[in-house]
This record gives structure tokens, C-alpha cells and sequence, in this order.
């Protein structure tokens, strides 16, 4: 791996380097908190440490006649002050050209991501593998390693850097057609500010809720998301009423065996068509179990990602010079990204943290950076029995995240809410 | 402590809750740490308008002295770079609108930049009596009625009843202005006709409507019968 100098851009991530604006960049934040104040010195040297073993994220990003594609950098990226705005566009050139920023407050260490450079589970094995080198460079840590906590004594292996949509591509594929999905409006917030509410919920309470449900957390937590946008919808009298609908990211290491660290995912967008009527709580499980079932199986994602390949090897599409590719790529985007969804719910799942590492941690985070054209995103992830619930938006009023945690707690569920009062 | 509002935990030196926007009465003042940092990532990308148009005012001012200097060397004299200089000022007038926030001061220029360019025109081509008893009065009498328009209706408080009456007024006044300055210019003597078969039908109906979207009732009534 240290002789590779260049890499191609996975096929997910080819989406994101043309909708890069002045203020605009497809990010996503992981964050974790530990018990004391994090020393800075000890975790540039963790920092330095773990890149040696995932030097897949020593890549900057570069144009090339035709595509872009990442070339391999030496150094490291300096560690910044967190700010009250995260996930704004990173400024390669300040940030030593790297693809992911570093930030600490007090004793919460935060790692932004540009998409195109990993997926959640990359970036939560960066997160976890840095975590503990650093709490054993500082406390000498024993802490046993697990997927997602690499030893970094272990030679970087070729897989870890492999583009597994190739890998996958089937015979034939399709990219569904859909309908645009219903937006939410507001105030916007300043171009550089987020509105960010978080809520910790008790995951074994939550388990117990969707037990009686019958149900995932996903698509349980989804449920009470189309019921708050229902209502927003009622509320607001949108004769329009276009369809709500939810992307909801799908990690196809669960289904296609992978260890990738890059990009290797793709989403299924449920809706729920609310000119038929209203839905109560039950029936929005039912809609949202079915077509989950229908849309979450290795056909037909492996024939929807299929169809992105087959598009990216078209040859029309790879003669065309770079700097046209970047406005087609943008405007198909524009047409056919954030258009389909009310909003994103990517929830990372549960992760397993070694008992010796858990009482060095209070709690760890995962957030959406800014939507394009749509109000804004939730990310969940847990761990040690919490589930962290995070909505983002670039709208000033809260009526979605309001009408999510209060139905919650109308369901018996206690939560607690943290914010960067972006919107206030 | 939670909000009494939407039942959720939320940290005890909340002030307000993030959901709801409630004022915490029992918010205490503890040394607990606020979720975020209060640094401010500024992302840059700003448009300096003020820098953009002192540069677009440097460019315009070099592009007159050449042209001024060319004519001067072809010709011997200044000649036809008086019509450039002419345009170049009307066109730096026009760049107060970059330069200035508030707009009226702008718009007050350009008004004296498009009279200025129109005067030398004419000045340069004997017309100083079309420019003097036609164009100047009509154009300010246009610009009176386009910076009445944009103030009228973009007072906070909007009364489509109310505004587009009086836009029609002074629609019909201009058009009377117009024809009395037509008919010095030609014949000295003021008759009026085609502006008073236009104007009196829009006076009349623009004053009932007026004097109409003052009774409440008489709006209701309207709202009820005509709405699409």
C-alpha cells in the first residue's frame, strides 16, 4: 500500500467532488468524548501513529484530464479548535491538503470527513483505531483490538483499500426511477451555520418499544419520522402533498462481504404517499417494513449500484474532459440527489466497544453535514447502551426534531437533548 | 431539568429550549460546560461589492484617459472621446448601485448619469431644444415613477387595493405631463386629448378602489367574489 501513489475514485465517491462549491462539501462528523481533557501533543502523535497503518486517508484530491482521483500525501492534518458550525467545506490548502479534519473541544475529539474519501465505517475505524492508541499512549491502555479497532502493528492489508463496487458489479442493473419527495421550508440559516440537535435515548428502552412494535430501531425510528413530517405536512395544509420520503443509507458490507475503508454503500428512499389519507403509527411500521423488505436485498441493490457503474463506464461519459463531467455530474445531482428525499436518516447501528475501553468514553457522535437541496439530514449511532440521535438543518425552525422527540416521549421514552442553539 | 413544553432532559444553564424556543424560568447558572465551542467557523466566500466596484471604477477611468490620450494624438484635439468619457461616467454612476447598501442615493445618480449622458449628446449635435423641452423632463418623470413604484411596494405592510391605485394615479399624471410637454414642443399651446381619454377611466376607477379598500366590509365582500 505505501508504493500506491494514486487511486481512482470509487464509484459513490465520483458524485461528490463536482458538488464541491465555495461554501458547500458532502461532509459527515464522528465525534467522541472521553472522561479527561484531551491532550493535544499525545494525539498528534496517536494521530501519526494510526495513519502509518490506514494510509488510505493520506490521500488529497486532484483533477485530472478526465476524472478526479486522490493522490497519496505525507504529513498530517492539523488538529484544530472545534467551532459551534462544524462540517463546513474544508479548505484542502489550510487543512495540508488532507480529506478529513480534526477537532477538539475540551474532551470531545471530532474527525469531518469528506465523503468522497470514506463511508461511516471507515470513518468509525479511523475514529476507534485513533481513540485507543491514544488512550494507550496516555493511560498505557490495554485494549483489545476488534474489526473497527485495527492493530496498528499489522501491516495495512490491500482489501482495506479495494474498490468493492467493482468488485460486486453484476450482469445488469437499473437505477429506479422515482417521484420528487416532499421539502420541508424555512428561514434559512446563515450559509455557515447548522442548526444541530442531538438526543440520547436508552437503547434497551427503545428495543423494549420496538419489541412491542414488532420492528427495527430503523425502522422504527423512520416510523416516527414519517409521522412527524405528516403531521408538518397537515399542519401546513401543502396541497402539493408530494410524497415523504426518507433515503436511508444502506452499508452493503452486511450484504456484499467487504473490509473496504472506502466508500461502499448505497440507500433505499421509502415513502409514504400522504394524499391517501392519514397514517397512524402502525400502519407507517407496516409501509416502512415492507418496503424495506422489498428495496434491502442483494439483487436489487447490487442492481442499483450496477447501474451507477454501467453509467460511470460509459464511454461517452469517460471521454468527457473533466471540467464539462463537473456541471453534468452537478446538475444530475441536482436532479436526482436531494429532489427524491424529505431528508436522510443514516444510522450507523450499534458499536461493540471493548469493556477496557469503555470507561475512558462518555459518549461518541455521528452527524450529516449540510444538505444541498434539501433541509437538512439525521445521523444515529450507539453504543455503550445509548443511542445518539442527531438532526441537522439549515432551516432556523425545529418543528421536525419538536414533533420527533416529543412523540417519543409521548411513547413513555426519556431524551435528552444537547444543541449548538444554531438556530437561536 | 426538562422543558416543561416538550418533557425532554435538558442540561440545567439552558436558557431556552432548543426545540421549542421556551424560556427556562429554572435555568441555573452552573460551570457546566455548553455542548459547543463559541468559535465561529467563517467559512470566507464573501462578495465585496465595495472592492468589486472601486476596481471596476479604476478599470473605467484608465479605459477614458486612453481613449482620451488616443484621440488626442490622432486628431490633435478631443473630438469623438467625449462620447466615450460621456458613457464611461454614466456607466461609474451606475456602479454606486455595488457601492452603496441603501439604494436611493443610487438611484438618484444614475437618474443624473443618464441625464448627463443625453445632455452631451445633444449638446454635441445641436439638440439642445428636444433635450431641454423632451427628454429631460420624461425621463425624470419615468424615474419619479419607477422609485415610486419599487417604495410603494416595498413597504412592509402591502395593500394591493390600496398601491395599485395609486401607481395608476400616477401612471395618468405622467401620461398629462407627457402630452403637455408634446404639445410645447410642437406648437406651443397646450390641448389635451389622448392622455385625458386614457387617464380619466383609470383615475376614476383607481380613486373608487381607493376610496374602496378603506371599508373593510366592501374588501370582504370583493375577497369573497372574485377570489381564484
Amino acid at each position: 500500500m505505501e508504493n500506491v501513489t494514486w487511486m481512482k475514485l470509487d464509484n459513490a465517491a465520483l458524485i461528490y467532488p463536482p458538488t464541491i462549491k465555495k461554501k458547500y462539501a458532502a461532509m459527515f462528523r464522528l465525534t467522541i468524548t472521553f472522561n479527561e481533557k484531551i491532550d493535544i501533543e499525545i494525539l498528534r502523535k496517536a494521530l501519526a501513529n494510526t495513519l502509518k497503518r490506514l494510509p488510505s486517508f493520506s490521500y488529497r484530491l486532484k483533477k485530472g484530464l478526465f476524472w478526479h482521483y486522490f493522490e497519496r500525501i505525507d504529513g498530517l492534518p492539523p488538529i484544530l479548535p472545534d467551532v459551534k458550525n462544524p462540517m463546513n467545506r474544508i479548505n484542502f490548502h489550510e487543512n495540508n491538503y488532507f480529506l478529513f479534519r480534526v477537532r477538539v473541544y475540551e474532551k470531545r475529539l471530532a474527525l469531518e470527513f469528506f465523503h468522497a474519501l470514506t463511508d461511516g465505517t471507515g470513518g468509525v475505524t479511523l475514529l476507534l483505531t485513533l481513540s485507543r492508541e491514544y488512550l494507550y499512549l496516555k493511560y498505557n491502555a490495554d485494549i483489545p483490538y476488534t474489526d473497527k479497532i485495527l492493530n496498528l502493528s499489522d501491516k495495512p492489508n490491500k482489501k482495506e483499500y479495494e474498490d468493492s463496487f467493482k468488485k460486486y458489479t453484476g450482469a445488469s442493473g437499473f437505477i429506479p426511477k422515482e417521484r420528487p419527495a416532499y421539502h420541508l421550508k424555512g428561514t434559512m440559516l446563515p450559509s455557515n451555520m447548522l442548526n444541530i440537535i442531538t438526543g440520547k435515548i436508552d437503547v434497551n428502552k427503545l428495543k423494549e418499544l420496538c419489541h412491542r412494535f414488532d420492528c427495527t430501531i430503523t425502522e422504527f425510528l423512520t416510523s416516527i419520522m414519517f409521522l412527524a413530517l405528516q403531521e408538518i405536512q397537515n399542519n401546513h395544509h401543502d396541497k402539493k402533498s408530494r410524497p415523504i420520503k426518507i433515503s436511508i443509507p444502506v452499508n452493503l458490507r452486511r450484504i456484499f462481504p467487504s473490509s473496504t475503508l472506502r466508500n461502499f454503500s448505497s440507500y433505499v428512499n421509502p415513502k409514504l404517499d400522504t394524499s391517501l389519507g392519514e397514517y397512524t403509527l402502525e400502519e407507517i411500521i407496516s409501509e416502512v417494513k415492507s418496503q424495506l423488505s422489498f428495496k434491502v436485498n442483494e439483487k436489487r441493490l447490487r442492481s442499483k449500484f450496477t447501474g451507477n457503474v454501467k453509467a460511470e463506464k460509459n464511454i461517452l461519459v469517460r471521454i468527457m474532459p473533466s471540467f464539462i463531467k463537473k456541471y453534468a455530474l452537478s446538475i444530475s445531482d441536482y436532479l436526482m440527489g436531494d429532489r427524491y428525499c424529505t431528508t436522510t436518516f443514516s444510522n450507523y447501528g450499534y458499536i461493540n466497544i471493548p469493556k477496557e475501553m469503555e470507561k475512558y468514553i462518555t459518549d461518541i457522535g455521528f452527524m450529516l453535514g449540510r444538505s444541498r437541496n434539501k433541509h437538512g439530514s439525521v445521523g444515529c449511532i450507539s453504543c455503550m447502551n445509548n443511542l445518539y440521535i442527531t438532526f441537522t438543518s439549515r432551516i432556523k425552525e425545529t418543528e421536525f426534531e419538536r414533533l420527533f422527540f416529543t412523540k417519543l416521549v409521548e411513547l413513555g421514552i426519556e431524551v435528552s437533548i444537547e444543541s449548538n442553539e444554531g438556530g437561536i | 431539568m426538562y422543558c416543561y413544553k416538550c418533557g425532554v432532559k435538558l442540561k440545567d444553564n439552558l436558557k431556552r429550549c432548543p426545540l421549542c424556543k421556551t424560556y427556562l424560568k429554572y435555568a441555573k447558572n452552573t460551570s457546566e460546560l455548553s455542548a459547543y465551542s463559541n468559535i465561529i467557523d467563517d467559512v470566507g466566500g464573501h462578495i465585496n461589492f465595495k472592492y468589486i466596484s472601486k476596481i471596476l471604477l479604476l478599470i473605467l477611468v484608465l479605459s477614458a484617459l486612453i481613449t482620451v490620450i488616443c484621440n488626442y494624438f490622432i486628431s490633435g484635439k478631443i473630438t469623438w472621446s467625449i462620447y466615450v468619457i460621456a458613457s464611461i461616467t454614466y456607466l461609474s454612476f451606475q456602479l454606486s448601485f455595488l457601492y452603496f447598501k441603501k439604494k436611493l442615493f443610487p438611484a438618484i445618480l444614475s437618474m443624473i448619469g443618464l441625464e448627463y449622458l443625453l445632455f452631451t449628446i445633444a449638446y454635441l449635435n445641436n439638440g439642445m431644444h428636444w433635450y431641454l423641452y423632451l427628454v429631460m423632463p420624461n425621463i425624470f418623470a419615468v424615474w419619479l415613477i419607477i422609485v415610486l413604484s419599487v417604495y410603494i411596494f416595498k413597504r412592509k405592510k402591502r395593500n394591493l387595493m390600496r398601491n395599485i391605485p395609486i401607481i395608476f394615479f400616477i401612471i395618468s399624471s405622467i401620461l398629462i405631463v407627457t402630452e403637455i410637454l408634446i404639445d410645447l414642443y410642437l406648437r406651443n399651446i397646450i390641448k389635451l386629448t389622448w392622455s385625458l381619454y386614457a387617464s380619466i377611466p383609470i383615475l376614476v376607477i383607481s380613486l373608487i378602489f381607493f376610496i374602496a379598500s378603506f371599508n373593510k366590509h366592501i374588501v370582504e365582500e370583493l375577497k369573497k367574489r372574485v377570489f381564484i
